[in-house]
């Protein structure tokens, strides 16, 4: 039978204490063998007495399965699956951990390799098997399709959407519902009007840039239910982009969002001056196109000269030595000019009216505009000079007239003293 | 309250004043005493003899963590747009006491949680002190239990030292 021996002494408690913490204790099973019948309780620690402690049982223990490991193994075997790092399995020296000037602690033990995640189930022979095995489920691509370009045209709608992988027990995302789709909007069979029609419908959903329509639902629960919903979006939008109310045939110039020069009074003026359709008048595409460009971004020192240098073209006159320049090199004009819209004047060439006002008639103001001024400054100045000029005439009047007063103030004086 | 106290410091004629005032409660106050940095937690004492034993985690304070030592519990929940994160705090302070109860003394590392998917995946290392057949038991109950109570699959992955000496990383 095991004795124990209870001491009352401070410091052996204490070290008992610390050797159950630090010690695994094997009280839980005591041993049967019988040695006396009762225990005797030990107050004084009496040397003879000493407790004894069970020494822990030895169990057999196999060495490490890495010592038998054939070198050519198949390790996708031994390791199938992701697991957590176990050092008699994994035959490789590994170490993991920080010793102030020490060798880092080796594998036996070792919690660190067991806390990180470790890439053994996933070695490059084993993905290639796992490749060949996915293989009889997949399909060729389609040979057809070897251009991103081909792509693109045969199948235009792009659908983006994500799939999440929580550590978790539930599927479920939330996040997972929302759905992307973008097209090219050129991908639609879409006339002017009906694309305008269109553009006014996406908002701001159109980019201009990469010409793409970018429509993302997300307001039903499920995936699929957004999925749907955003082909329904395309396909309303479509149709309704053809449609065409009875209010919109009211339409007229005024109510235009641009200017085209087609419908405008500047074509019917021009086919006027010289007796014949525009189509047939020379240079009569980069006089339309100044127009517009003019109306459509305001005056500007650039569209200015543009649609100076267009008149010119159109009746024939010499260029003039900046247009010649700009003509030879026009980025950089382009560059100069940074699009001063300026609406006040856009009536000089009027939409509607009758006339039309040539570069050098606004030339023609200007220089009188400045002769004008001119003419008011020198005034101004002659007006000015004039008022100082009487300012000093008159100061000398007045000087005069105090010097004759003195003079017959002193007169008056003599004339007392001599009475 | 705060009329009380000052009338109790004998400080009646600013009680008046504060008397009408509306107490702010959300106001700043400057805090000029020293800042005493004594951070205790996860730090042990050094002892006279120098004979406390230490493991690997416990020498390593929690500060370095992600630098010498990492962590005991990997998730998905506490990244930015990860589900459920108070539940799995609580699951695995659960798992923790279910574990150092069931496997009792035998766990001689910190218990490590791992998840993957729905697959729960507990590490750590034991002593072998028990019979090995003890401990097959011991594995099957604990993932049954835990399987049934949580509702997905728990994998336990251990590992044997011979005592608790083998995991003692240095003495303070």
């Amino acid at each position: 039978m095991l004795t124990f021996s209870r001491n009352l002494d401070k410091i052996l408690l204490k070290n008992v204490e610390r050797q159950l913490a630090a010690c695994h204790s094997t009280w839980a099973e005591p041993k049967k063998e019988v040695k006396d019948e009762f225990r005797v309780l030990n107050l004084k620690h009496v040397k003879g007495q000493t407790q004894q402690r069970k020494q822990p049982r030895k169990t057999p223990v196999l060495p490490p399965r890495t010592n038998q490991m054939p070198v050519d193994q198949d390790w996708g075997s031994v390791w199938p699956g992701p697991r957590s790092f176990h050092p008699a399995t994994v035959p490789l020296p590994v170490r993991q951990g920080y010793v102030e000037k020490d060798a880092s602690p080796g594998k036996f033990g070792n919690a660190e390799l067991m806390k990180i995640p470790n890439f053994l189930h996933l070695t490059p022979p084993v993905i290639k098997r796992q490749c060949e095995a996915l293989k009889k489920f997949c399909t060729p691509w389609p040979k057809a399709l070897d251009s991103d370009e081909k792509c693109e045209k045969h199948f235009p709608i792009e659908v983006t959407s994500s799939d999440y992988c929580h550590s978790s027990p539930s599927i479920r995302e939330p996040l997972a519902r929302i759905v992307n789709v973008q097209f090219k909007l050129a991908a639609l069979k879409l006339n002017r009007r009906a694309k305008d029609k269109f553009l006014r419908l996406v908002g701001e959903r159109y980019d201009e840039e990469s010409d793409t329509v970018t429509i993302v639902t997300d307001r039903c629960p499920l995936k699929k239910q957004n999925y749907d919903y955003a082909m329904y979006l395309v396909t309303a939008l479509y149709h309704e982009s053809w449609n065409v109310e009875p209010w919109e045939e009211l339409k007229t110039e005024a109510d235009m969002e641009h200017y085209v020069w087609d419908n405008n009074a500047s074509k019917a003026s021009i086919e006027a001056v010289f007796a014949k359709p525009a189509e047939e008048i020379p240079n009569i595409s980069v006089y339309s196109e100044a127009v517009s460009y003019f109306m459509n971004e305001g005056e500007s020192e650039y569209t200015v000269s543009k649609y100076g240098e267009a008149v010119r073209r159109v009746l024939d006159l010499p260029l003039l030595d900046a247009q010649a320049v700009s003509e030879k090199n026009p980025v950089r004009s382009r560059m100069n000019h940074h699009g001063h819209a300026h609406h006040h004047h856009c009536e000089i060439i009027t939409t509607n009216g009758h006339y039309m006002m040539p570069h050098y008639v606004l030339q023609a103001v200007l220089l009188g505009a400045a002769v004008i001024f001119a003419v008011l400054v020198v005034g101004f100045l002659i007006i000015l000079d004039r008022a100082k000029f009487t300012n000093v005439v008159r100061a000398r009047g007045q000087a005069q007239e105090a010097e004759e007063l003195l003079v017959q103030a002193l007169a008056r004086f003599g004339q007392l003293n001599d009475t | 309250m705060l009329e009380k106290i000052l009338s109790s410091c004998k400080l009646s004629s600013v009680s008046k004043i504060i008397e009408h005032a509306p107490i702010q409660f959300n106001r700043r106050l400057l805090y000029t005493t020293p800042v005493h940095y004594k951070k205790q937690a996860g730090r042990y004492r050094v002892t006279h003899r120098g004979d406390f034993p230490l493991t690997y985690e416990m020498a390593n304070p929690p500060h370095q963590i992600a630098h010498r030592k990492s962590w005991n519990s990997w998730n998905t929940s506490n990244i930015v747009g990860g589900v459920r994160p108070a539940e799995t705090a609580v699951e695995d302070v659960f798992i923790r006491k279910f574990m150092s109860g069931t496997w009792h003394n035998l766990f001689v590392s910190e218990i490590i949680i791992k998840r993957q998917y729905n697959i729960i995946r507990i590490a750590g290392i034991i002593q072998r002190t028990v019979n090995p057949r003890k401990l097959y038991f011991l594995i099957g109950y604990t993932e049954e239990l835990l399987s049934f109570w949580l509702q997905c699959p728990i994998k336990l992955e251990l590992q044997t030292v011979a005592e608790r000496k083998d995991v003692i990383y240095k003495y303070i």
